[in-house]
């Protein structure tokens, strides 16, 4: 029995310890995120403006959203698309990237130092730049468009062109992340895999394809998984370059919850919009999820 | 005995901060949304009335202005963190007003408070202010959209002073649209008619709509009014001015920068320009009130008004008041910031009179000052009408669709406010 005891004592005692080393974490966590979070849920349930107190509206603010907002159904096709446009680039552009920095060249640290730093760089000044560089009159690009006899683009004017435009920019400027975690894949494949394929006469094509794509899977789902989070949550390229014009065409669900509570004066409806984005967020990702077990189980089956 | 000592020390010092603290100046905060030149000449008033006196410490804050500064100054009311006196767009008045996060005043209070006649105000500078015979805010300073001239391009075209109508500034715009240097491309544009600030778009149709006689809302501001002729007509007028008499870029472009570096020969905005207009040496500009439309004369602008936040301590909310009275008494001195007085005392006095180009737009307030409707919808019916306005001035749909568009959309939300 006192035996047992003690054996329960250490037990508290070193699950208290336990829970004494991560309560910092839990506090931040409780009142930074579980707690606004809890909080949100309720003020999706109102109609808030800041100045009146806040009223009970049930679902309303949800049925809006989903049946009576054509902007909330634009808005989302919006980011559908960039979505769509982005993702793909972001896995392709940074594999590229890692395969080119993964072979010894002179020069090498610098190209890593280029592909990879600018995502690590603020978005606002990165992307006032793109928007002066990007102006219709008066824009570098378009200067030395004109220089060569090319017609002078409208690139965050024209409806067609400018989530186009900022797709590409965001390509750019995020990247590198992308890279360093693709890198790090790669050079975790034994070269050994890769000569003893090259005895055996496989090509080059052959190789990337049985070898370094099977061996990077888990790392390509990761970054598509991160890319896609990434992308869906725009914000800083649609407030700052076009403010979600033109014509709403760039306008995404965040900047539409910011609007909605910041502008508007909306608070309820702002918080809806962020659980229905949670809600297709988390959809997606449970699909994901299964997608990536089911190939992982048919890989181990062969 | 010396950590008892000490102790002992320590708690003195406590126990007597507050009080140390209240023989100071009483501190407060004086928020404004003047991020552009204009706010360097507040902050200087406001030094200049802390060095004035020793009983009251202003701190001049700026905030980023728009829908980011409403909702903190918000959130800082509510909190009861508020600033004793906080500067707010007299549009963006009727929801602090319907809420009480302002103090009021009677007439006579105000008078008294403020050392100022009501009727010394410009009408329409100080009604909006205005709720249930009581007074919400202070006008400080006027601002209407106004027309800037390049007056080098003008006398190179032959051109006598600004245009008086807006015909003749179709006509103006064609002789300074012009391609300078033989290259086939025009290099000098009579007049932008989007890009750079997107409000701008908004202002040059309010301006032109109100002149040709049209309105935003009905009287009991229950319904769109714009969907009319007029509507149609004053967004034509810009559609025409690209796509008809081509002497504004089909692509949108900034303004002021073009004004500026002397490729634009008219360009429209208010009297926080004039600073940076008048920094750039090679730039020979003048400005006069907008063109009129059949005799008719109306410009969009707003006044920047001063307000007494509530939940702010007694003796903090009484300093606020002390310094609003100082800066209400310098009215004249907050012109030289690029906006005009709204009292007619200032005016006409010398001071205002030596500040050329505020005395245009002075001159003009009484006659062209119209402000968009008081309600608290109007920045999200704004960008309704800028989305199809886009569309319209980009040749995707028609002026008739965009306002038709706009007014369905804009209707919707009247309704929804009004639920």
């Amino acid at each position: 029995m006192a035996a047992q005891t003690g054996v329960l004592r250490r037990g508290l005692s070193a699950n208290l310890k336990a829970y004494m080393f991560i309560l910092p974490y839990l506090a931040f966590f409780s009142v930074f995120i579980l707690a606004p979070l809890i909080y949100g849920f309720y003020l999706s349930f109102v109609e808030w403006d800041l100045f009146t107190d806040p009223e009970w509206v049930g679902l309303k603010n949800y049925k809006q959203l989903l049946y009576d907002d054509n902007r909330f159904t634009v808005t989302a096709k919006n980011t559908v698309t960039f979505v769509a446009e982005t993702v793909p680039l972001l896995i392709i552009v940074p594999l590229i990237f890692a395969l080119i920095l993964n072979r010894p060249f002179r020069g090498r640290t610098w190209a890593f130092v280029a592909f990879v730093s600018i995502s690590f760089l603020p978005s606002v000044p990165i992307l006032w730049m793109w928007g002066w560089m990007l102006e219709t009159q008066s824009g570098m690009i378009n200067y030395y468009l004109d220089a060569l006899g090319l017609a002078k683009q409208a690139w965050l004017s024209d409806p067609g062109k400018a989530m186009w435009t900022l797709s590409l920019i965001t390509v750019w400027w995020t990247s590198g992340f992308n890279t360093i975690l693709l890198l790090a894949g790669l050079q975790d494949i034994p070269s050994e895999l890769y000569e003893a394929a090259e005895v055996d006469g496989a090509s080059r094509l052959s190789r990337f394809r049985f070898i370094t794509l099977p061996l990077l899977r888990d790392k390509l789902v990761l970054v598509g998984a991160l890319a896609f989070i990434g992308s869906f949550k725009m914000f800083d390229q649609a407030y700052i370059l076009t403010n979600g014009g033109p014509m709403g065409r760039t306008r995404t669900l965040t900047l539409y919850l910011y609007d909605s509570g910041f502008r508007d004066f909306r608070i309820g409806k702002a918080a809806a919009i962020s659980w229905l984005m949670f809600a297709m967020m988390f959809v997606f990702v449970a699909i994901y999820t299964y997608l990536n077990w089911r190939g992982m189980r048919r890989q181990a089956d062969t | 005995m010396r950590k008892l000592l000490v102790v002992f020390t320590l708690i003195v010092a406590v126990l007597l901060a507050p009080v140390a603290q209240a023989q100071g100046p009483v501190e407060i905060d004086f928020l404004t949304y003047l991020t552009g030149p204009d706010g360097a000449y507040y902050a200087e008033l406001v030094n200049q009335f802390n060095e004035e006196q020793s009983d009251i410490r202003v701190n001049f804050l700026v905030e980023e202005g728009g829908a980011d500064y409403n909702a903190r100054l918000t959130l800082a009311i509510r909190s009861g963190n508020a600033p004793a006196v906080a500067m707010l767009e007299i549009d963006k008045l009727p929801r602090f007003i319907e809420s009480d996060f302002i103090t009021s005043f009677t007439v006579e209070e105000f008078e008294s408070t403020f050392h100022a006649d009501l009727d010394d105000f410009v009408p329409s500078t100080i009604n909006g202010a205005m709720a249930n015979d009581r007074i919400y805010a202070v006008p400080l300073a006027g601002f209407h959209a106004a027309l800037y001239y390049n007056a080098d391009h003008f006398e190179a075209a032959g051109l006598e002073g600004p245009p008086q109508t807006w015909d003749e500034f179709v006509e103006y715009a064609q002789a300074l649209t012009q391609d300078t240097d033989g290259d086939g491309a025009i290099d000098q544009w009579g007049y932008y008619c989007f890009g750079g600030w997107p409000f701008r778009v908004l202002w040059q149709w309010y301006s032109v709509l109100w002149g040709m006689g049209g309105s935003l809302l009905n009287e009991d501001l229950t319904e769109v009014a714009f969907d009319s002729e007029e509507g149609v007509a004053a967004l034509q007028f810009f559609v025409d001015l690209i796509r008809e008499y081509q002497v504004c870029p089909a692509e949108p472009a900034d303004g002021e920068q073009a004004f500026g570096a002397g490729q634009l020969s008219m360009h429209l905005n208010g009297p926080w320009m004039i600073g940076f207009f008048d920094s750039l040496p090679e730039l020979n500009w003048e400005v006069a009130n907008l063109p009129t439309w059949d005799g008719n004369a109306a410009a969009w602008g707003s006044v920047h008004t001063m307000t007494f936040p509530v939940n702010v301590p007694e003796e903090q909310h009484q300093a606020g008041l002390v310094f609003g009275a100082w800066l209400a008494d310098h009215t004249a001195d907050l012109a030289a910031a690029g906006a005009y007085a709204p009292r007619y005392s200032v005016l006409e006095s010398e001071a205002h009179r030596a500040l050329e180009a505020q005395t245009i737009f002075g001159e003009g307030a009484a006659e062209y000052l119209q402000m968009v409707p008081p309600v608290e919808y109007w920045p999200e019916a704004e960008q309704i009408l800028l989305e199809y306005f886009d569309g319209a001035l980009l040749g995707t749909i028609s002026a008739e669709e965009a306002i038709m568009g706009a007014a369905e959309e804009i209707q919707y939300l009247i309704e929804e406010y009004a639920d």
